[in-house]
């Protein structure tokens, strides 16, 4: 069981993950499930920033300033988004502060 | 100790034939009569042999293939087994009695596949159709009507690539091409009929079957084309006809979903490398949708709407 992603988790992609971008779409396969996903540009763009290790609180900030929305649905709507890709193992939590 | 094995098949001192497909020189001690002749080195051997039961290690089994990471193995019970090695070789061992269209069958469709998987290509099961220098290709399940679809356009004069399954390369810049098949069209009676050809002057593509092998003559073109056009080919309960461009990762589901014996891929390498061809196909070229009802065919004004699509 992956630990839950808070605010304060420091995140990144998983290995073993293929990504392609269509037209500002971003589909993912893993190697590991064999399984094949799809992301909408929202999601794709949470993607890309992605692409280095980043704490989910800089992902809001950043998403913030791109998109109009509220932060507290805008960090809600992230972290959902990043937990259930935590669950098919496609992100991964690093350096989680220690309680 | 492995127990001794009898073989009843090896015998290797027959003729040797060569032929071309897929852009490889085939050097084959089972005659094809399908394929098209060819001379020099070649590029794949194919003889007979013994071939084992299990592959070690294998990462993919079931009842009639396994897979491991240099080797694919195909057994049909009243046919033959199938030993594809480095996408160079493929060793067959008959089962006595079996006839030389069945072994072929298998041999040009599934182990062939392996085959060319192991060399780092992508199929699609689909038909290839030349259009203007460069190739659409139609793919869909089994009895959607491509074979049928290139028969009319083959009808209307444009030569066909590739039937059931179409071999795409890339060239160093990422380009996706389209490989000529061989000039075979296979089609059920009914098409036949549709098309004005007798099912009775044809050799069937495997016994007890309504599907027969049309030799397309000058309706082949053996030129590698650019691959411009995907069309997927449904069947729907409406009456109409309809066309819709895909856009995005639409444009890769249908060639993820189209591609020829996935199960086949073994490795987390050549599962990598086939999700990144689909992706670069996906960008190079129109990917479309294609739906015609279930009856009436509507063969024709398909045919039409295509062709209007290319023009």
């Amino acid at each position: 069981m992956n630990p839950t992603i808070s605010l304060n988790s420091t995140v990144k992609r998983s290995d073993n993950l293929v990504s392609c971008d269509l037209d500002g779409e971003t589909a993912l396969m893993s190697v590991e499930n064999g399984k094949y996903y799809a992301m909408d540009p929202i999601g794709s763009r949470i993607w890309t920033l992605l692409e280095q290790a980043r704490p989910v609180s800089a992902i809001c900030s950043l998403l913030l300033e791109e998109f109009e929305v509220e932060p507290s649905q805008c960090e809600h709507d992230v972290l959902a988004f990043l937990n259930e890709l935590s669950l098919d193992n496609l992100v991964e939590v690093v350096d989680e502060p220690t309680a | 100790m492995k127990s001794p094995n009898l073989c009843h098949s090896l015998d290797n001192s027959s003729p040797i034939y060569y032929y071309q497909a897929f852009g490889l020189t085939i050097e084959s001690v089972l005659p094809c009569p399908e394929l098209l002749s060819a001379e020099g080195a070649a590029d794949v051997t194919i003889r007979y042999g013994a071939v084992p039961d299990d592959l070690e290690a294998a990462e993919q089994q079931e009842d009639w293939y396994q897979v491991n990471s240099g080797a694919f193995l195909l057994k049909l019970d009243a046919i033959a087994k199938y030993l594809v090695t480095a996408g160079e070789q493929i060793i067959i061992e008959r089962v006595p009695g079996a006839q030389d269209n069945e072994v072929r069958l298998f041999l040009l469709g599934s182990a062939f596949a392996a085959l060319l998987q192991q060399r780092g290509l992508l199929s699609l099961h689909g038909c290839a159709v030349e259009v203007n220098g460069g190739a659409a290709v139609f793919v869909g399940p089994s009895g959607c009507g491509k074979s049928t679809l290139a028969g009319a356009l083959r009808q209307r004069g444009y030569r066909i690539m590739a039937d059931d399954v179409c071999v795409i390369s890339f060239s160093p810049t990422g380009a996706p091409l389209v490989l000529a098949a061989y000039p075979q069209l296979k089609l059920w009676a009914d098409a036949l009929k549709i098309m004005g050809k007798k099912p009775e002057d044809l050799p069937r593509v495997t016994a007890g079957l309504e599907k027969y092998g049309l030799p397309l003559g000058e309706g082949f073109s053996n030129n590698s084309s650019p691959l411009k056009r995907v069309y997927e080919l449904a069947v729907s309960n409406s009456q109409d006809l309809e066309l819709t461009n895909l856009q995005g990762l639409d444009k890769l589901a249908v060639l993820l979903r189209h591609t020829y014996r996935l199960e086949f891929l073994a490795g987390t390498l050549g599962k990598k490398r086939h999700f990144e061809q689909c992706g670069q196909a996906a960008r190079h070229c129109q990917v479309s949708r294609l739906v015609r009802p279930s009856n009436p065919f509507r063969l024709e004004e398909l045919a039409d709407l295509v062709e209007k699509d290319w023009a």
